[in-house]
């Protein structure tokens, strides 16, 4: 009896058949392809060169706060994003959000029309349903994300003034600590917080991703890395202490990792406070009062030592608390700071910048009162998705459907769209006239750099319809607000425009007074508050360090990009401590039950040494999507459990008995360096001896070559993890995309992956981010053994990778001690889908299926501008090509250059006495060198702290 | 027991194996030969236009400068097809009544782009630029021929990948002074000049890879 495999299997005769036929076509192939067609433009635009990207300042906003960027148009086409170097936030580096953002733009997936009741309707039909109600705006209510645009908060000021009785609404999935509130309350006037890493030499950061989830986290990062650069033990350097429940690209970065629950942050801060006041001579009952909630301090042993270096460091010191922390912990580090002396310098306050920052007491529960109560007839939500990201207590939905016109502003068809009446596609950033501010109150101005790929509005455009009588373009909205800001000229507008940034628009810094009397009475309120129950775990929500809150789910690049710190893809797991594992027998992959308030989500546990114990970290931003493919509704969606307030509460814990335990799509199996120093470290007293080098006698003589001699160099120490880079390297060659399921394969294409290793204790391990790349070696392994030669040597130092000769042996990669190079097992190419395909580069090749890859060190960008150079008859400047991977990056980890020009930047940090080679005894000779990992860590309170 | 086969079937045996072995390495051989013949490489091949666009006119007759249409080619790595406006910069003047201009005011009143049909394909893996070598002394003629006696436009070379390398080895006999790069008729007077115009323009066209393969 035959089975259903065996039927299906092939016959030898239909093998036969097709196998002949094969071959007879086979023959054919060697002929000239169809007649391809040249389309010139009908009128060519003057700014435009085909053949030569243009490029073009705009921003992008994300929790509202603006990064300006610098995006390259090629034939129309934007394809590829990087930063500004004249926005304060961007430095010219580009975070992964704002890079990946530009692949949304071409997302097949996004909604293609305005509709009604899911029936394509006419936006003059919307207009007029914005307009029909009261003209008070009685039962008018918006709902809307922060934002700090000047634009947009223009227009709501005119929605209050035009339609007095409208009432506008804020959402965020995990809101901040109101520090403007608390600055009122203690500062006496509203302020927010800017903190400046660039003056800052100490530095703790409690419970504060500076270099990741916290607004303006690349200039952070670009400032602290510029205390970092040491080459001799002389050499000052700063100094960060990382308190905090999660791992994060800060707590890697830092050099004492002191992990504690978010709970137990503001009584370190208060113990802080106090050993600081005490040594400071302050008045003992100020003392006194913090003695309480200083008790119960985590890592007291240390807090003496970390006061004494802060005092050290006066007028330097800077103490930060993040956005997942209560007020009491703001306003204890604020209280810290000044007594160091750092208020003015290490941090300023500034006017309050976010639309409506004053006036933010309409949140959604108010909304969604309203609305059961019927009193809402039009609710407008703009580009925020509370049907899928409010508490589920709150019953939004059930609210929704009350609503007489509910229109729904969102790029794709998402779960509040699917809710609202209407819903109305928005345009993406880069089709899109707006502006925006940073955190330090710099405006920026975004343009559309292509027309609306499909039909849609935007944010402004859409209050713009509930104001005014006449529909004006979203050009002249911002032009009108700009004349109206006093700043008519049209010169003004186009230069800020070609530059991306309003000069001197930063927000004033009025001189602020910490009242430390209200700090600390406000802590002992605080912890007279506080209810600890026993058994409970504390559940930590954090958005994705790349989905964010669900609102990059689409897009693939970010579905793939492996985690900073548990290099996880396509999904996300519940974060426990090695100790809280072993207390639930849970290991990578078992299944946990997290129940909170009657509400429970099950949920792959993965163990992250260095998390703290008795605190589970849940990311924001998975789950199955109604509007997604079933592959980017990876994880498991951690709503239910999101407290209404701040993203700290308590849960309890439990294994799921008898469910197989889930496999981890992740990319790296082992963070243990296995007795290998791959990622090295140092502190800054052994800098006085350089690296021994060990190289073997080499059997091949190193190849001939002329100047130019191209090599790279990554500095460890200042290399954050934020995986930046791994973005840029994808956007610039066309990196493929492969799934989880091929993730789980091990076939992962990424160019440019970043490994992290963690050393010592898994209490408060040491971490190096590493990234890793095609280290161009000298003796390239991989040539010796290709028999098609598709991999070869090049005059100026590069191992090039030629597609086209290559036959798929694979033996290059086996003979590939850093495992870099990339096989296309499929045709991972022919998946993009069509419009998809506008992003890719022109200047690199698409890979065909059974072909390897690799890192070129950009090739393309090195033959641009040496062709460039030469045009222009003069040499080639160093620091004139600059990788992908280098240009983007905020902390100026990567160094290109000639190392045939001795005084190159790459020449002088490769002479630096922490550089080393990867695996350098195997007498590869990289042309990819490591400066090892530099800590600065306080004498005597041990790197592990 | 007598032999099955005759004697002369052992001679016929040698000659089915000489012959067969002449057929392998001949057929591959012929594959080889095949490809480099304009069959496959495209040589000489006059193309159909959607307009009835005559080089011989414009470049010979006219002398009209390559670059005045082809305006790219010092800047880009394309050369650039003219769009249709430039066509009529001149042509809403002179002969804007000629019905051979008719498909060039349809596509300049609808705005709707000339679709033409590309002459010189290279493969994809393959990276030209055109600035590259036109402001290094490549003339225009050099890989497009006479253009300027063409009525239908052809490629005039080989484009396979050694015809690309031969030049790049040795780029002296192909160079011209920079002022003479759009001329038809420009010929060395002295044969040595090439390799002197290399030294002055700097001229070294690598034969890496990477090169041409990106």
């Amino acid at each position: 009896m035959e089975d259903e495999s065996e039927r299906r299997a092939l016959s030898r005769r239909a093998f036969l058949q097709l196998v002949t036929a094969a071959a007879a076509t086979a023959g054919t192939a060697c002929f000239r392809s169809p007649l391809d067609t040249l389309v010139p433009y009908v009128e060519r635009p003057p700014e435009l060169t085909p053949g030569v990207g243009t490029p073009y300042a705009t921003s992008f906003e994300l929790d509202g706060y603006a990064t300006g960027v610098v995006v390259e148009c090629r034939e129309g086409r934007p394809i590829k994003v990087e930063g500004n170097p004249l926005h304060p936030a961007s430095g010219g580096a580009a975070g992964v959000h704002e890079q990946a953002a530009l692949l949304d733009l071409y997302d097949p997936t996004r909604a293609r029309a305005l509709t009604r009741d899911g029936e394509v309707a006419s936006w003059s039909a919307l207009s007029a349903a914005l307009r029909s109600g009261a003209a008070d705006g009685t039962g008018l209510h918006v709902l809307l994300g922060p934002t700090a645009s000047p634009l947009v908060a223009a227009q709501l000021a005119r929605l209050r003034e035009r339609r007095p009785r409208a009432r506008i609404h804020f959402f965020e999935a995990l809101p901040p600590a109101p520090t403007v509130a608390l600055a009122s309350e203690i500062l006496g006037r509203p302020l927010q917080p800017l903190p400046d890493l660039g003056r800052a030499r100490c530095i703790v950061a409690a419970d504060c991703d500076l270099f990741g989830a916290e607004p303006f986290a690349l200039r952070h990062a670009a400032d602290f890395a510029a205390g970092r650069r040491v080459r001799r033990p002389s050499d000052p350097m700063s100094r960060l202490y990382a308190l905090g429940p999660t791992p994060t690209p800060t707590a890697d970065a830092a050099d004492h990792r002191l992990p504690c629950t978010g709970r137990a942050v503001p009584h370190f801060l208060a113990a802080l406070l106090e050993a600081v006041l005490r040594a400071e001579g302050a008045p003992g009952e100020l003392t006194q009062a913090l003695a309480p909630i200083a008790a119960a301090a985590p890592h007291a042993g240390t807090i003496e030592r970390i006061a004494g270096d802060l005092r050290a460091h006066r007028g330097e010191a800077l103490v930060v608390a993040g956005r997942g922390q209560p007020a009491v912990a703001h306003a204890l580090a604020w209280a810290l700071t000044d007594v160091l002396g750092g208020i003015g310098k290490t941090l300023s306050f500034t006017e309050p910048l976010l639309a409506d920052a004053t006036n933010r007491d309409e949140t959604l529960p108010a909304l969604v009162d309203a609305m059961a109560s019927g009193a809402v007839e039009r609710l407008v939500i703009l580009e925020v998705d509370p049907a899928r990201l409010a508490p589920p207590a709150l019953r939004f939905a059930d609210a929704v459907r009350r609503v007489r016109d509910s229109v729904a502003l969102a790029p794709h068809r998402n779960e509040t769209a699917a809710l609202c009446r209407w819903h109305a596609p928005s345009l993406h950033a880069l089709e899109s006239w707006g502006d925006g501010r940073a955190l330090d109150g710099t405006v920026s101005l975004v343009q559309p750099l292509v027309r609306p790929l499909w039909e849609g509005c935007t944010r402004a455009e859409l209050l713009a319809a509930l104001v005014d009588d006449d529909a004006a373009s979203g050009r002249a909205l911002l032009r009108t607000a700009w004349a109206a800001e006093g700043r008519d000229a049209e010169e003004a507008f186009t230069a800020a425009l070609a530059r991306g940034v309003v000069e001197a628009s930063a927000a004033r810094r009025p001189a602020a007074r910490i009242r430390l009397d209200a700090v600390i009475r406000m802590a002992g309120e605080a912890a007279a508050a506080e209810t600890p129950r026993d058994g409970d775990v504390e559940l930590v929500f954090r958005p994705d360090p790349a989905l964010h809150d669900g609102r990059f789910a689409a897009n693939a690049w970010l579905q793939e990009l492996p985690d900073p710190v548990t290099k996880l893809t396509w999904e996300n797991a519940a974060w426990l401590g090695p100790e809280t594992a072993r207390g639930l027998g849970a290991s990578d992959g078992t299944w946990l039950r997290v129940a909170r308030e009657g509400r429970s989500i099950e949920i792959p546990a993965i163990i992250v040494p260095g998390h703290a114990e008795g605190s589970v970290t849940l990311l924001l931003g998975f789950g199955p999507r109604s509007h997604l493919p079933a592959s980017h509704g990876g994880g498991v969606d951690v709503t239910p459990l999101v407290p209404a307030g701040l993203p700290l509460a308590s849960g309890l814990v439990t294994r799921v008995e008898g469910r197989p335990p889930h496999r981890l799509a992740r990319t790296q199996q082992s963070q243990r360096q296995h007795d290998r120093s791959v990622a090295r470290e140092r502190t800054r007293e052994s800098l006085e001896a350089a690296e021994a080098p060990r190289p073997l006698d080499a059997f091949y003589a190193p190849p001939q070559g002329d100047p130019p001699q191209w090599a790279m160099t990554v500095d460890l120490t200042v290399c954050t993890g934020c995986s930046a880079c791994v973005v840029a390297c994808q956007a610039e060659n066309d990196v493929p995309v492969v799934g989880r399921d091929e993730i789980l394969r091990g076939r992962e294409m990424h160019w440019l992956r970043i490994d992290r290793y963690a050393e010592g204790g898994d209490a408060a391990p040491r971490t190096v981010s590493q990234p890793m790349l095609c280290q161009q070696c000298e003796l390239a392994p991989c040539e010796y053994v290709c028999p098609v030669e598709a991999t070869v040597h090049s005059r100026d130092g590069l191992n090039d990778m030629v597609y086209n000769r290559c036959v798929g042996t694979r033996f290059c990669s086996n003979n590939c001690p850093y495992k870099v190079r990339r096989f296309n097992w499929r045709d991972y190419q022919a998946d993009v889908p069509e419009v998809t395909r506008l992003q890719r580069n022109p200047d690199v090749t698409v890979r065909a299926r059974g072909v390897m890859e690799k890192c070129t060190y950009c090739v393309q960008r090195i033959r641009r501008a040496q062709i460039r150079a030469r045009r222009d008859a003069r040499p080639l400047e160093d620091g004139e090509v600059r990788t992908a991977c280098q240009q983007t990056c905020p902390t100026r980890a990567i160094t290109f250059g000639s190392i045939a020009d001795a005084q190159s930047a790459v020449s002088r940090t490769r002479a630096a006495p922490q550089a080393y080679a990867v695996l350098e005894e195997l007498g590869t000779r990289p042309r990819t060198m490591y400066l090892a990992r530099v800590r600065n860590p306080l004498p005597g309170l041990g790197v592990d702290g | 027991m007598p032999a099955l086969f005759p004697r002369w079937s052992n001679a016929l045996l040698a000659a089915a194996l000489v012959g067969l072995a002449v057929l392998a390495f001949g057929g591959l051989g012929f594959l080889m030969l095949f490809q480099r013949t304009v069959f496959v490489t495209g040589e000489g091949r006059p193309l159909a236009q959607p307009v009835a666009f005559d080089h011989r006119h414009h470049a010979g007759d006219d002398a009209i400068d390559c670059r005045y249409c082809h305006d790219l080619a010092e800047r880009s790595p394309r050369a650039g097809i003219p769009p249709t406006s430039r066509c009529l910069g001149c042509h809403s003047q002179i002969w804007n009544e000629s019905p051979a201009l008719a498909a060039v005011w349809r596509s300049f009143e609808a705005d709707r782009p000339i679709a033409w049909t590309r002459v010189y394909v290279l493969p994809d893996f393959v990276f030209f630029d055109h600035s590259a070598h036109v402001t290094h002394g490549v003339g225009c003629v050099t890989c497009h021929g006479r253009v300027d006696r063409m009525a239908r436009v052809e490629q005039a070379v080989p484009l396979t990948m050694r015809w690309c390398v031969d030049c790049h080895r040795d780029p002296g006999p192909r160079l011209r002074p920079r002022g003479e790069i759009a001329s038809m008729t420009w010929r060395a007077a002295d044969p040595a000049q090439g390799h002197a115009l290399a030294t002055r323009y700097a001229v070294a066209p690598g034969t890496d890879c990477s090169t041409c393969h990106r």
